[in-house]
């Protein structure tokens, strides 16, 4: 049993292992109580309950505080980089749909590949596709005054490159992180994609 | 919150609540010492961070199948085994319930945590660079000999199911390969930097019981700059 930091979530958490080998993955263990019947059996026999109260008794807590103190130094885990979507402003879902609900002026511009459209069920609700190898023959519909959102099907490059696009042609654009799945995952309205 | 309150908190409130319990100890039967029920926790699933159409060597059909059903998968089941836990009377609950749950609360964190690192690293090419390849150098005695023994091992996970993953051990200040049967196997007190998953569910889609050349594949289109960002700032702690 182990009570052990973990840095990605900056919180502490119980954690059993069955046997040595089984921890939180980057975890610190800054407390640990041996299970293992060697622990105990020559003193307590089976009333295991009886070790696990003595140790309750006798730990010594300013080791643990010394221990979580080092470990709450230790920084979550770096953020992967990715240096060609950096200042490429993002909005959740919630937010794109939060602005649909409420009849905000938005531009929401479905940007999934034309291959994977060919496979497309479906269409978030307020959308309308374009595809983004053609910007060029659709960036004049655009309105330059209302905000415009890019999504993909995961969110990611393909709605990010065309919101750069966007943006380099003066309009207020940012990409929907998560993309279409992301979308479908909070349970946001889609309609059939014809 | 941050760190600085949370130590605080903890530092401050450690005394006072084991007396609380001493006392409480004696006026109540043990079933009834819960405390307060835990605060909920929510875990975010993080979105795919490459465009899985433009992977080398891994299907999209498989990588995305892979993110939602498995990764996804994780952390929604990691959020509704954190909500029985925090509603369960740990005290009063049979152990083979408090061992079930606790048992599968390891295997989902540590397959949302691990997953996101092999996601992660994927989508790059050639060899590592810079203060992690002269890493790699001294502990295994050159990144040639590294690469063999991580893709080897991978290769004799083939078949089963498991984790081969490349840790820092802040303990001896260096570099291991790690082997793992499942998701609960790590390093104690080591931090992951690369995780190349062996679970059939990684590979099968793609490349059938052929684990060799999955695992040949993936050694090609490791996204290094991750693993090297880790790893600086792993080997730079205190």
């Amino acid at each position: 049993m182990l009570l052990t930091y973990v840095p990605r979530d900056g919180r502490l958490i119980n954690q059993s292992g069955a046997d040595h080998g089984q921890n939180i993955a980057g975890g610190i263990p800054i407390l640990a109580l041996d299970m293992y019947e060697h622990a105990y059996h020559i003193d307590f026999g089976a009333n295991a309950p009886a070790y696990v109260a003595a140790f309750m008794r006798n730990i010594d807590w300013s080791a643990v505080e010394g221990r979580y103190e080092d470990a709450t130094r230790v920084a979550p885990p770096r953020p992967l980089e990715q240096k060609q979507f950096a200042g490429v402003p993002a909005m959740t879902v919630e937010e794109v749909k939060a602005m649909l609900d409420s009849g905000d002026r938005i531009q929401v511009i479905d940007a999934r590949p034309r291959h994977y459209t060919t496979r497309a069920q479906d269409i978030v609700e307020g959308a309308v596709w374009r595809d983004p190898e053609r910007l060029d023959e659709w960036i004049g519909e655009l309105s330059k005054t209302d905000p415009v959102v890019t999504y993909c099907v995961y969110g990611f490059h393909v709605g990010c490159e065309t919101a750069i696009a966007l943006r380099k042609a003066g309009f207020d654009a940012r990409y929907m992180a998560g993309g279409h799945y992301a979308w479908k995952a909070i349970g946001g309205k889609v309609r059939l994609f014809e | 919150m941050s760190n600085d309150q949370t130590r605080r908190n903890f530092v401050g409130t450690a005394g006072i609540t084991a007396a609380t319990v001493a006392t409480a100890a004696l006026l109540r039967p043990a079933s009834a010492q819960t405390a307060a029920a835990a605060p909920k926790v929510e875990y975010a699933i993080k979105k795919l961070p490459f465009d899985p159409a433009k992977i080398k060597g891994i299907s999209e059909k498989l990588l995305v199948s892979h993110y939602e059903n498995n990764y996804s998968g994780a952390v929604k089941r990691l959020n509704a085994i954190t909500a029985q836990l925090a509603g369960l009377d740990v005290a009063a609950a049979p152990v083979f319930v408090l061992n079930g749950l606790k048992r599968e609360e390891l295997i989902a964190t540590n397959s949302m945590i691990i997953h996101e690192l092999y996601f992660d690293g994927l989508g790059g090419e050639g060899d590592p660079k810079g203060a992690l390849a002269e890493a790699l150098k001294k502990d295994f005695g050159s990144v040639e000999r590294w690469k063999a023994e991580f893709s080897a091992v991978g290769k004799a996970l083939g078949g089963g199911s498991g984790w081969v993953m490349l840790s820092y051990s802040p303990r001896d200040k260096r570099l291991v390969n790690t082997w793992a049967a499942d998701h609960t196997m790590t390093l104690a007190n080591g931090r992951p930097i690369l995780a190349l998953d062996m679970y059939e569910h990684a590979y099968q889609m793609d490349y059938g019981a052929r684990a060799a050349a999955y695992v040949d594949a993936f050694m090609q289109i490791i996204r290094w700059d991750n693993a090297a960002a880790l790893f600086e700032r792993y080997s730079k702690e205190t």
